[in-house]
This record gives C-alpha cells, structure tokens and sequence, in this order.
C-alpha cells in the first residue's frame, strides 16, 4: 500500500482528502504545517506528497523546494495544490521542483489519475 | 534727431507695440511711401523720421539766413532744397526699403553728420549755429548708437568741416545775424523739447512694458502653479486609481480562493456521501447530494468566470499556442456538447470538410470558446436543431478560420443582441430564471475571441433561432515557434506582445528574498510581486520567525513590516544589524508607519510607506541588490 503525505492547514479539507484517499486503497498521512510537512517526509518516508501552496509560515513551495533540496527526500514526487488557480502559482510550483499540480476543488478521478501516474514512474522499492 | 536705444532693447518684450508704432507712423507724402516687401522696418526709421524733417529744415533756414546777403550760386541753392527737403524723405526710404533697416538708418546718421558738419564749415563756424547742430547731432548719435557708433559719427562730421572748409579756405564768421541767432535758439529749443519729449515718452513706455512684463510673470507663474496643482492631482488620482484596480486584484485573488476553500469541503465531502449512498442503494438520496454537487459546481463555474475575467481585465490571461487539427479540436467539443444538445431533444448536425488542414492558436480556449456556443445553443433550442459550420477562407487580411454555431431556438430581439456580450447580463432576467446560466459565457467568449486575434458576430431573429459566428486567424503571426515560450496578449491591444515570463534578474541563479510582515494579504502580493520579478521569496508572518529565518537562509534581501504583533520591525532590524553574520543584508522597511530617518538611523537601505507602489519597490530591490554586488 503506498503512502501518502497530505500538507495542507484547512482540517476540513484535510479530512475530507485523507478519508477520500483512504477510500481509494493509500496509506495516508497528515501534517498541517510546511515545517512539519518537511520532516514527516523525512521521518515517514512516504511514496508521495500532497502539498498545499499557501500555508502559514513556511509555504508550500518553500517547503517542497527544502523537500527537493534533502538528499533523503528529494525523490519523493510531489503534487501541489492550490486554490488560487492562477497560472503563477502552477508555474512557481513547477519552479520549486513540484511534479505535478492540481487545483481545488479536488476531482477525485483527476487527482488520482495524477497520483497513480507519479507512483507509476516511481520505482518500487 | 534722436531716438532713445532702449526702445530697440524693449522691442522683443513688446512686440505688439513697436509693430503698431512703425505702422501708425506715416512717411510722410512727398516721399511716396510704397509698402516695403520686407518685414516692418526697424522703429528707428520712423522716429529718425520725425526727427529729422524738422531739424534739416532748420540747418537748411540756418543756410539760407546765412548766405541770404552774400553771393550766391545755384549749387548752393540745390545743396540747401537737398538738406532742408529732400534729404529727410530720401533717408526714410533708404531705410525702410532696406533689408536690415536699423543699419541703414544708422548709416543715414552718419550722412546727417556729414551733412552737419558740412553746413557749419559753410557757414563759417558760427558758435551758436555750430553749438546748436553739432551737439545735436552728437547727442542723436549718442543716444541710438552709443558711444563707438557716435566717434564713426564725429568723424563724418569733422570730414564734413573738413572739406567744406577747404573749398571755403576755412573761412571764419564770428559774428552772426539775428536772423541767424534767432534761428539757433529756435532750432537748440525744439531739438531739446522733442528730445526731452521722447526721453520721456520711451521712459513711460519701458516703465509700462516692464510692469506688463511683470504682470504676465505674474500670471505665468499663476498659471504654472494651477498645472502643477492640475498635475499633481492626476498623479494622486492616477496612483489612486492603480492602487484600487491592485486591490482589486488582490481582493478578487483571495476571493476566489477563500470560496474554492469551503467548496473543496462540499464537493469533496457530497461526492463521499453519494458514493455511500448509491454503495447502500439508497437512490433519493443520491439524488438530493447530485444536486449539492451540481450547485456547487455552478458556484465554481461562476467563481472560475468572475476569475477569468479579472485575469482577462488585468492583462494577465495568456495564450498557449500549439498547431493542432482543427478537426480534432471539433470533435472534442461536439462529443462533450452531443449529450447537452440531445438532451432538449435537439438534432446536432455538424459540417466541417475533411480537409479543414491545422491551425495554431491557444487549443483550449478555442475549444473552450466553441463548447460555449454550442451549450449555449443546446440551452435555448426545444426540440429543433443545433448545426455547426466550420470552414477557411483565405482573404486578403489574412487566412480565417470560420467556426459557426447556429440554431432554432427562441432567439433573440436586437435590444437583447445589443447587451448580449456584457457579464452578467442574459437576455433578461427571466430568461435567466428559466434558463439558468451564469451570465459570463457569452462575455467571456467574446473576450477570448477578442484576445487570439478574432471576433464574433451574432444575427438573431426573435423566435427564429440564432446564429455565431467565430472567426480566428489560422495562424497568429511572429512567433517563434519555441513550445515552451508564451505569448501574452492585452485585451487593450490587438497586437500580440512577447512577455518572456518573469524577468529574469542579471547574472546567476534567482536571489532570495525574506518577506516579513503580519499581514497575509500583503504577504501574498509581496510574493507575487516578488517573483514576478524573478526572486525566489520566502515570507514569514512573525519578527522571531523572520530573524530565524534571516539567520538560516541567509537571503539577499529582507523586506521588513514595522508594526507587528510580538516584536515589532525595529526590533527585528536591531537584532539583525547588530548580528555579524547577517548584518550585511539589506534590509528594505515597508511599513504604514511614516518614520523613514528612524528606519534609515537604524541600517534600512530603503522605506516604503504603504501602500506601496510594487513597481517603485522592485527597483529599489534590484538597485540595493545591484549596489552590493558593486
């Protein structure tokens, strides 16, 4: 079962995306801060990260690019998410080293479509 | 025989008046003025003029009192019509037929002096006739030609004495008749008054002159500050106008993502529940959360439109051009309209020839642009017929592709066709009602339509149907061809501009900066801003956090908040000027506080009172940044 990272600070979209998540067959696992978004992919190690862009403190592109700077975390694909909608925010994430991005409201198929094709190209440990 | 020089000093100042005084002043008849072909000539001819008529007349009685009791011969009598009558006309002419008038005159007060110093030779250096036209010649030349001039004048005259006297063998007549006597008291007197005369007139001119002169300063200046004022107000007005179009924008931004937000919850979370209902079989329900989500999917429609068009209004909507088959593109929008036409029990008869070859616009607004004709037409047609026509036409502005969406609905009136193209606004407020629809799809159409070159065009006949017809060049010209650059068109131009992404900052890899401040709004916009302008950003809400992190990351530049929950900005930038490792950072204070000697006492490079001029901001950014590599 592969594993899976949600970063994001609204609880109910976290709850909402981590039961929906669960549904479909992943092992998920929740952090509500940028910080501690970048250590539990370091401590948990999972097979893919959900970030959301605009987080408090640290943001969701300061925490991927920390992300893709660790050797240890560096390959972990990550998809941004975003409610802005906007093409800069798609573009920065692209910057940061995100893989991939997807805006909210979520759809369910798409995103999984996205979170299956990144697993895919990943190779199984 | 004089003519003040200032008048010609005073001449440029009042133009008008030395124009009207050359025209007033009549030459005189007997000289037959003709209207000179060149400009008015200078003032002096006229007043030289005036001058002179009388004063040779005298020098001419003066001779003829002289030489009334001695013989006399008929080149004298010439000599003395020519002086007292003639000479004063021929000079005017001279003068005022010459190209430069002025030099002209003054070489006719050189003959004058000629003429002076011949006649006093003439008759014999008699002191109180000599006295009498010498000093008046003198004081003439004096007077409008200065000194230089008036020894070129002397000089004239004594030649005049000079070879007079030699044909007279200097011959010297101390005593003079009454005649003679009276004439140069006479002569002395009226040269005095009209000399006094003048002085005085030319004073009160120059006196006048400079009090208008100063009275039009006056009103320059008057009217300089009302345009500065005029200015300044636009400016104030301009910036005020940019800074509410920017809040604008903000604002719109973080609407459109506060509703995503709570939307993701109820999409998200009425999906979840209907998968569990239809798992359990429980069909009302199912039904019941189908029509959350569809409602909130209108809702996101109307959230994605309203943000398109501040996109659209701040220039910020891009084109991503890729050459596609124009008949893929239509059959992607047909398979997705199929089931909306069907559904109203409408035909879709669609006629694109097979050949229709590629194009090479922005596929997805074309797409987009064609699925909302084509909903639109399903929307409003009852069992009739929906038709697409696709065709190229090669023209002489150009290679057209033709998209047009017709039907048999209920159409329209042509007051309902004139404010189709607006938001927000349907045909009228039932249709809305009956019809449903967010009133943007039509408006955004013609934006998008607008923005890749083309247009649209509406006929309608209430009752009857309509028809749309889009037009797109087949190909938008210049560019490059690299797929991975992108064209950015403003709606406020036609023409298609290059923006070359974010600009890039000189020389190696993106610079960071520390955005602190409390405020998210401002946080959020720094950064937009920021890396619009090719830094990489990192922001912090807190004083404690920004030093840590100034400490940690070590940016290259730091913008910082003053007023701020916990510690303030001049704490932070204390601590940071006082800290060795960091202290060398630039730090830029954006603050509503309007203290700029006590941020730039304690180490800022700059300060900004917001709200802040983004455009001023990042100059200064790229200027101290500029300075420290220096």
């Amino acid at each position: 079962m592969s594993k899976i990272l949600i970063v994001e600070d609204n609880e109910l979209n976290r709850d909402m995306l981590s039961r929906r998540l669960s549904r479909s067959g992943y092992d998920v696992v929740l952090a509500v801060q940028g910080e501690e978004g970048i250590a539990m992919a370091e401590s948990e190690g999972p097979d893919l990260i959900l970030m959301d862009l605009s987080l408090p403190v640290i943001d969701g592109w300061e925490a991927t690019r920390q992300i893709k700077a660790r050797t240890s975390t560096a390959s972990i694909p990550v998809i941004a998410l975003s409610a802005h909608a906007l093409a800069d925010d798609e573009d920065r994430a692209r910057k940061v080293g995100c893989d991939d991005y997807d805006t909210k409201p979520i759809e369910m198929p798409r995103l999984l479509g996205k979170i299956e094709a990144l697993l895919r190209r990943r190779p199984s440990l | 025989m004089q003519t003040p020089e200032k008048l010609t000093r005073t001449r440029r100042a009042d133009e008008p008046r030395s124009k009207r005084l050359a025209r007033e002043t009549p030459p005189g008849g007997a000289a037959g003025h003709t209207e000179s072909s060149h400009e008015h000539p200078h003032p002096l001819v006229a007043l030289d003029y005036r001058v002179r008529v009388p004063a040779m007349l005298i020098v001419a009685l003066i001779g003829i009192a002289h030489f009334v009791d001695k013989p006399q011969g008929a080149a004298l009598w010439m000599a003395i019509v020519f002086t007292g009558l003639v000479w004063p006309q021929l000079a005017y002419l001279i003068a005022s037929r010459a190209r430069d008038s002025k030099r002209a005159e003054l070489a006719n007060l050189l003959f004058d002096s000629l003429v002076v110093g011949c006649w006093t030779a003439a008759t014999g250096f008699s002191v109180l006739p000599s006295l009498m036209m010498t000093s008046a010649i003198i004081a003439a030349c004096l007077s409008v030609g200065g000194v230089r001039f008036t020894l070129w004048a002397v000089a004239s005259l004594v030649s005049g004495m000079l070879a007079v006297g030699a044909l007279t063998g200097f011959h010297v007549v101390p005593e003079t008749s009454l005649l003679t006597t009276c004439l140069s008291v006479i002569g002395t007197f009226a040269f005095t008054s009209i000399f006094g005369f003048h002085s005085h007139i030319q004073t009160r001119r120059v006196v006048k002159a400079r009090r208008e002169l100063t009275d039009q300063h006056r009103q320059i200046q008057d009217q300089y500050t009302i345009i500065e004022r005029a200015l300044q107000s636009a400016l104030d007005s301009n910036d005020a106008v940019r800074q509410a179009n920017q809040a604008k924008s903000v604002f719109l931004a973080n609407m459109s993502h506060e509703l995503r937000t709570p939307l993701n919850a109820i999409l998200g979370y009425s999906e979840m529940l209907m998968e569990d209902a239809s798992a359990r079989g429980d069909s009302e329900v199912v039904s019941d959360l189908q029509k959350i989500q569809s409602a909130g999917k209108h809702l996101l429609g109307l959230i994605n439109g309203v943000l398109d068009f501040s996109k659209i209004e701040a220039g910020k909507m891009k084109l991503f051009l890729e050459t596609f088959e124009v008949s893929k593109v239509i059959e992607e929008a047909v398979n997705t309209a199929r089931p909306l036409v069907e559904n109203n029990g409408n035909r879709l008869e669609v006629r694109c020839p097979a050949d229709i070859g590629p194009m090479r616009e922005d596929m997805t607004k074309v797409r987009q642009v064609l699925l909302n004709l084509l909903s639109n037409a399903a929307k409003f047609t009852q069992g009739g017929a929906v038709t697409l026509d696709v065709w190229r036409e090669n023209r002489v502005d150009g290679n057209w592709v033709y998209l047009k969406v017709s039907d048999t609905g209920i159409g329209m009136t042509p007051e309902q066709v004139s404010r189709l193209f607006q938001p927000f606004t349907q045909a009228d407020a039932a249709t809305s009602r009956k019809y449903g629809g967010t009133g943007l799809g039509l408006a955004l159409t013609q934006k998008f339509c607008t923005m890749m070159g083309g247009d649209i065009e509406v006929e309608s006949a209430q009752g009857k149907g309509s028809a749309f017809t889009i037009r797109l060049p087949g190909e938008i010209e210049n560019f490059d061809g690299e797929a991975s650059s992108v064209r950015v068109s403003t709606l406020t131009g036609m023409k298609l501009t290059d923006i070359a992404g974010p600009i890039p900052l000189p020389g190696g890899p993106p610079k960071v900066v520390l955005v602190i401040d409390d405020d998210p709004v401002v946080l959020d916009l720094m950064q937009r801003t920021c890396s619009k302008a090719g830094y990489r950003v990192i922001a912090t809400r807190s004083g404690e956090d920004g030093l840590r992190l100034a400490r940690e990351k070590s940016p290259d530049l730091i913008t910082l908040d003053v007023v701020m929950p916990g510690m303030d900005g001049w704490a932070v930038l204390e601590a940071l000027k006082k800290d060795k490792a960091v202290g060398r950072i630039p730090v830029v204070i954006v603050t509503i506080a309007d203290e700029r000697d006590r941020g730039i006492a304690l180490g800022a490079s700059d300060y900004f009172v917001k709200p802040v001029d983004h455009e001023k901001l990042m100059s200064a950014l790229s200027r101290i940044r500029r300075d420290r590599v220096a």
